[in-house]
């Protein structure tokens, strides 16, 4: 239902419409109300056409009153939805409303002025009304997905995670209607993975981690018992980005995105150092450090906490690149390696695809202790770099 | 046979701030000003009005004394429809820029404060709205307000990208409990802070396991949680993200500790936990836990104390442990607190998609 008391007969004196970031003068001269910027650049609302008797009458009034004369809505919203919140002021002869939190990109308006409330007018004086707005302005290029990890297109079938990382920043609130998994046949497997109403992203929101239903992974779960695993063995899926996922900006992604893989045997091992193969670099180089690992491992995890420290302990800066589908950890020095004696360093929370970790299964199978159990946090590699 | 009374978590928190002493001000040491939450998401109440706010982007804890005051009993039901387009219009936008993340009533006065991101990116602005008892809504201003925080590390060396994602919180018996979940590592991230926070403290995390028919662990994360008596000891009971409903007493939360919950019940496949409270009627004590897909679930607690634990499979739909009920007339529901003794307040999402709130006879 419109709001009766803001569109009087349906009449719209005019529209502004300002483009973010746009000057300040108002669209054309035949509206009543104009947009300003304040001291700190937000965008307000003014009616600058107030008479010197009026000026003088409002400048009497108390804040209570002021609230009460000029009012913001958002534009088309049901009649018991509230006024925009926000301040009047009268500001160098004008009468400026400035909105709690900054007017929105895309949304129209309502002002009114209830010109009859200014002391020493006729009570029968008419409301001042009118519609504004704010165009939204599309980002110059579309947010697309850079990359799907795992990036291999055969992974285990107890994979535990999937991250996305996109172009730009994205919007939350939508991932799990976005994402789909569907089988060798398109049709969609149903509920794949751990819908979290907080959704997992970096603080930027440029990458969304995507975990499986832990429950359907899990050995001797009830939903595992039920409907079985997500993925079968020997069986092809491909997973689904929808062009319709909104960035930060409000618009759609460029395209459609669409990674295919076969689900392999399971993964169900700790992750052995022992197994990872150092190939050090020359002294007097910045060539890198090169560590190969003999499966894929989790991408943000090898980002973040392999490290290498030389022989007091102390990091040695430089870059890291994870390359050959995430099996291998390259690391670019700063400055030219010197020979000696170094050491590489993983915290244990390292994992591989399905989530075992150093030292850990995911799920431990505690009647059959083959696994040695590593219980510090970090493990230790020595290496050297020769003269 | 043990004796065993579920708690109202709000009379368990009056209890503690008795035990403690009945004049303790929890708001002592607490700083006036303007607490620049970075993001609102899972909310609570401790006494005397303390909001606690769990701030994922700002990886802190902030509690937020409120100052609220009783509106007066409702003289009926509460009900406001389609609530996020009423929160848009007050603060400027549009509803489908309005995420509602998480509802708290205030024991004390029946207001409910509502965490809400205004804005969907990563520039959103964090707002809490406060709705009386009788249904008026409006911003809780966090301007010149009295509050103190306690950070959670959110990752060694500074990531710039891993987040520890709080998905509950409660207050029993002098501390904060925070359930997390990390955007890397699959791993249980369950805190415990002393409460009023001390300057430097981030609590201790415990590492919570779960193991399936006794045999198979993980450091299963938590989703959603509460804190009840059982034989006079409060317990944690916490649905975790793979599903099962296990308990363990809160005294097993120690620094270094391994605590392995008890699965009291198995709730069935495609069954996402998304919040729970406990409650007592007539005489018996129930948990209602909402869930993604399978409506609302009210959980016969009553012996709970008796319940060894789940060690066989379950098979064929059937569910193991605790006895429960599904009620069927609430649909929809994405979050819930308690209103009063008889009443919980809902957040329920209409088939249209827009989000209604609601109070409801506790079933």
């Amino acid at each position: 239902m419109r709001g009766a008391g803001w569109r009087l007969g349906g009449l719209i004196l005019a529209t502004l419409l300002v483009g973010s970031g746009c000057p300040v003068t108002p669209f054309d001269q035949s509206s009543q109300f104009s947009i300003v910027a304040d001291a700190d650049k937000k965008m307000c609302l003014e009616f600058q056409r107030l008479t010197d008797r009026e000026r003088a009458a409002v400048a009497s009034m108390n804040s209570d009153q002021l609230q009460q004369l000029l009012a913001v809505r958002v534009a088309d919203a049901d009649n018991d939805v509230p006024n925009t919140a926000g301040t009047v002021t009268l500001v160098d002869g004008n009468l400026r409303f400035e909105p709690r939190y900054p007017f929105s990109e895309g949304l129209t308006y309502d002002a009114v002025l209830r010109r009859s409330r200014i002391p020493g007018n006729d009570a029968n004086m008419p409301d001042v009304l009118e519609g504004f707005g704010f165009e939204s302005v599309p980002l110059e290029s579309p947010t697309k997905v850079t990359h799907v990890y795992p990036s291999a297109d055969e992974l285990p079938v107890n994979l535990l995670k999937f991250y996305l990382h996109f172009s730009a920043p994205m919007s939350r609130g939508e991932a799990y209607q976005r994402i789909h998994l569907l089988d060798a046949d398109g049709k969609e497997v149903a509920d794949p993975f751990l819908e979290l109403g907080e959704e997992l992203w970096d603080p930027g929101l440029q990458r969304f981690t995507l975990l499986f239903d832990p429950g359907r992974i899990k050995r001797g779960l009830k939903p595992r018992e039920e409907v079985g695993p997500v993925l079968e063995e020997g069986n092809r899926y491909t997973l689904v980005v929808d062009r319709e996922w909104t960035d930060a900006a409000g618009y759609p992604l460029a395209a459609q995105v669409r990674k295919s893989f076969v689900a392999l045997v399971p993964d169900e091992a700790p992750l052995d150092v022992n197994a990872w193969k150092i190939e050090p670099p020359q002294p007097g180089t910045r060539e890198p450090l090169v560590v190969r690992f003999p499966e894929p491992l989790d991408h943000s995890l090898l980002e973040r906490v392999v490290r290498v420290v030389d022989a007091d302990d102390a990091r040695i800066p430089g870059e890291v690149a994870i390359t050959d589908g995430e099996t291998c950890w390259r690391f670019r020095p700063e400055r030219a390696w010197q020979a000696g004696e170094y050491h590489l360093v993983a915290d244990t929370t390292l994992e591989d695809l399905a989530g075992n970790s150093i030292g850990r299964a995911f799920d431990v199978d505690v009647f059959e202790p083959v696994q040695k159990q590593i219980k510090t946090d970090l493990v230790v590699v020595p290496f050297a770099i020769g003269p | 046979m043990f004796t065993r009374r579920i708690l109202l978590l709000a009379a368990l928190a009056a209890t503690s701030a008795i035990a403690v002493g009945q004049a303790a001000d929890l708001t002592a040491g607490m700083k006036k000003g303007t607490p620049e939450l970075k993001s609102a998401g899972p909310a609570t109440f401790a006494p005397q009005g303390i909001l606690l706010v769990g701030d994922t982007t700002g990886a802190t804890i902030y509690a937020i004394a409120t100052g609220d005051k009783s509106a007066g009993s409702p003289s009926e039901p509460l009900k406001i429809e389609k609530i996020d387009e009423k929160i848009a219009g007050l603060l400027g936008t549009s509803p489908k820029e309005i995420l509602i993340n998480d509802l708290a009533v205030n024991p004390e006065t029946g207001s409910t404060f509502l965490t809400v991101s205004r804005g969907r990116g990563p520039e959103a602005t964090p707002v809490v709205v406060r709705v009386d008892s009788a249904g008026k809504l409006g911003e809780f201003s966090l301007q010149d307000v009295l509050y103190s925080s306690a950070p959670i590390p959110s990752a060694p060396e500074g990531s710039k990208a891993r987040q520890e994602v709080t998905t509950d919180l409660q207050f029993t018996g002098g501390q904060v409990i925070v359930a997390g979940l990390s955007n890397e590592e699959f791993a249980s991230q369950l805190r415990v802070i002393p409460f009023p926070f001390e300057k430097t403290a981030g609590g201790t995390s415990v590492e919570i396991w779960h193991a399936a028919h006794g045999k198979f662990e993980t450091r299963s994360p938590v989703r959603t949680f509460a804190v009840f008596d059982v034989g006079g000891q409060p317990n944690v009971l916490a649905a975790y993200t793979c599903t099962p409903l296990v308990r363990f007493p809160l005294s097993d939360l120690k620094p270094g500790s391994k605590v392995k919950g008890t699965t009291i019940a198995e709730l069935g496949n495609r069954n996402r936990p998304l919040d729970m409270i406990v409650y007592e009627k007539d005489g018996k004590d129930y948990l209602l836990m909402a869930n993604s897909a399978r409506g609302v679930m009210k959980v016969d607690v009553q012996k709970i104390d008796e319940t060894d634990g789940i060690t066989d499979a379950v098979r064929g739909g059937g569910t193991a442990g605790l006895p429960y009920d599904t009620i069927a007339d609430l649909k929809g529901v994405v979050q819930l607190d308690k209103l009063d003794k008889d009443h919980a307040l809902l957040l329920v999402q209409s088939e249209s998609g827009s989000l209604n709130l609601e109070s409801v006879q506790l079933p």
